[in-house]
């Protein structure tokens, strides 16, 4: 089966998500297709945050935070609402090919002030598949933010993903998740990346070419939060 | 390691008899070790229980399925003269007699007998996931075995992940085997599965404590606690010139925080030729600020 696409792709996500596929597009326009992205999954989100509550916590890995995380950041807040940002710098790797156990610890972390007490919890990621790296910036999450709703955002996953992540934690959490995403496909490529999926390596397709170099990376969102928290302080 | 002329000693005419059930119980139990298996997440535990009860690491070694009537799991020490041996069911029905001939209980009972044999006095563990079993197990214990087996609860879980966070006893012994005060749940599943794959990439034939660790040292981040506490007066220097940076040694580790927004924990143990490598990079640096230094903390 190919690529299954949400009732909210219109022709404009659609296109997209092509755009990520294409192997064409250069880092420049992958990152802006990103944040376009964002900026969709920020207006579901609108639909599906309860009006009441304004406080968020956003949290985004280091390779997602100045285009998909941003897209969504700016449309909540023109909205109204506050959204404080977590952004993890993980290292993904496998301590041993053997049992295929792949882990991705937290090396960095950037906060800003407050996040522990917001409403609502959303953690993005320009993909899901295995949810290695959701499942361990979540649970650190869950183990520090006081929020209710929980927010699962990405656009595009790969079949059988949210049953893995939901395998990771108990009932009593899981029933606070809910997904965004526009498309789910079900299978991988040869080099092990979903297939379609976001058109392969996301380091690679940013501009990043290794996760050394991702994680040497500062994004400009993180500088300016940082500056203005330190100003405030 | 049980052999036939051992076996012929204790059983003697039936000594080929218990030779071939443990030959076929032995092969039957070799498949399927990889991976999440409850066999796997106990041995686990007791690699870290070992490490944080300071036993020298070259001294104690793991087996699994050992050619023994209690197999599952096997730790020697004290160069042969402690032989712990554990049964480890994941089931949810158990009972003490389940195979007329070859029960549970009977394989605990040769397995001291041919121990005794030879003048050591085993250490026997039947260790059960399910509550149920358990609690059925330790009510229907005959008077015979009652006081030379133990039935333990070892909780399981579908993963890794799951297991750190549900099973206090695990959970206990990788906090106190991280190097990290107060670890975060993705510094402990980090340590759990370096130690749960270095026992998987080995035959799982007596394999020691140190050549566990050696194999995990090789991993950048392991948080495997050291004793490594110093960093050089350079790059002492270096951390003090920038304004609202702090850092503290956690056993080995360098953990650090910038004022109240980032933090971290360097991947590399303090004193490993990674890290070595990495201060190189910093030296070789003009480092004046945080945004100077922020671009080597994580890589």
């Amino acid at each position: 089966m190919a690529r299954v696409l949400e009732n909210s792709v219109d022709e404009k996500i659609n296109s997209l998500l092509d755009k990520l596929v294409d192997p064409k597009t250069k880092s420049k326009e992958y990152a802006q297709v990103m944040y376009a992205l964002g900026n969709e999954l920020g207006l579901l989100l609108l639909q599906k945050i309860d009006a009441s509550k304004d406080k968020i916590a956003l949290a985004s890995t280091v390779e997602d935070a100045d285009f998909l995380g941003k897209g969504i950041i700016d449309v909540l807040e023109q909205n109204g609402k506050k959204v404080l940002l977590t952004v993890f710098w993980n290292k993904r790797f496998k301590p041993n090919e053997e049992n295929n156990i792949t882990v991705a610890p937290i090396i960095k972390e950037f906060h800003d002030e407050g996040y522990r007490n917001v409403d609502t919890l959303i953690i993005i990621k320009s993909i899901i598949s295995n949810s290695c790296v959701v499942r361990t910036n979540l649970t650190k999450l869950i183990e520090e933010v006081n929020s209710g709703q929980i927010f699962i955002a990405a656009p595009v996953l790969l079949r059988g993903a949210i049953n893995n992540l939901e395998g990771e934690f108990d009932d009593e959490i899981v029933k606070r998740f809910d997904y965004l995403y526009f498309a789910e496909d079900d299978k991988k490529n040869k080099d092990g990346f979903v297939d379609p999926g976001i058109g392969g390596d996301v380091y690679k397709r940013l501009g990043f070419e290794s996760q050394n170099k991702k994680n040497r990376f500062i994004p400009q969102i993180v500088r300016e939060r940082r500056y203005n928290q330190l100003k405030i302080n | 390691m049980i052999t036939l002329e051992l076996l012929e000693n204790v059983f003697e005419e039936n000594g080929p008899k218990y030779f071939e059930y443990l030959s076929n119980k032995n092969r039957g139990g070799t498949n399927n070790q990889k991976g999440n298996t409850f066999e796997n997440f106990f041995t686990l535990y007791k690699i870290a229980e070992a490490f944080n009860k300071n036993i020298d690491p070259e001294n104690i070694l793991f087996s699994s399925q050992t050619f023994c009537f209690v197999d599952d799991l096997v730790i020697e020490q004290t160069k042969g003269k402690i032989h712990r041996f554990y049964q480890i069911k994941d089931v949810a029905n158990l009972e003490w007699n389940n195979r007329p001939g070859h029960s549970i209980k009977e394989d605990f009972i040769s397995q001291r007998e041919i121990y005794l044999s030879i003048g050591i006095d085993p250490y026997l563990r039947l260790v059960v996931s399910n509550k149920d079993v358990y609690d059925h197990l330790i009510s229907s214990i005959d008077e015979d075995i009652r006081d030379f087996i133990q039935v333990v609860n070892f909780e399981t879980a579908t993963s890794l992940n799951n297991l750190i966070r549900k099973n206090d006893s695990l959970r206990k012994e990788l906090f106190k085997m991280c190097a990290l005060n107060n670890p975060s749940a993705d510094k402990l599943n980090t340590l759990g599965a370096i130690l749960l794959g270095a026992w998987d990439s080995t035959d799982k034939r007596a394999i020691s404590l140190k050549d566990l660790l050696d194999i995990g040292y090789r991993q950048n981040p392991h948080y495997i606690k050291g004793s490594f506490a110093k960093i050089s007066g350079k790059l002492e220097g270096i951390f003090k010139d920038v304004d609202g940076f702090s850092y503290e040694l956690e056993a080995g580790f360098l953990k650090w925080s910038f004022k109240n927004t980032d933090e971290g924990v360097l991947q590399y143990r303090i004193g490993s030729f990674e890290f070595e490598q990495w201060e190189n990079d910093v030296f070789n640096a003009i480092i004046k600020t945080f945004e100077d230094l922020e671009l080597f903390l994580a890589s």
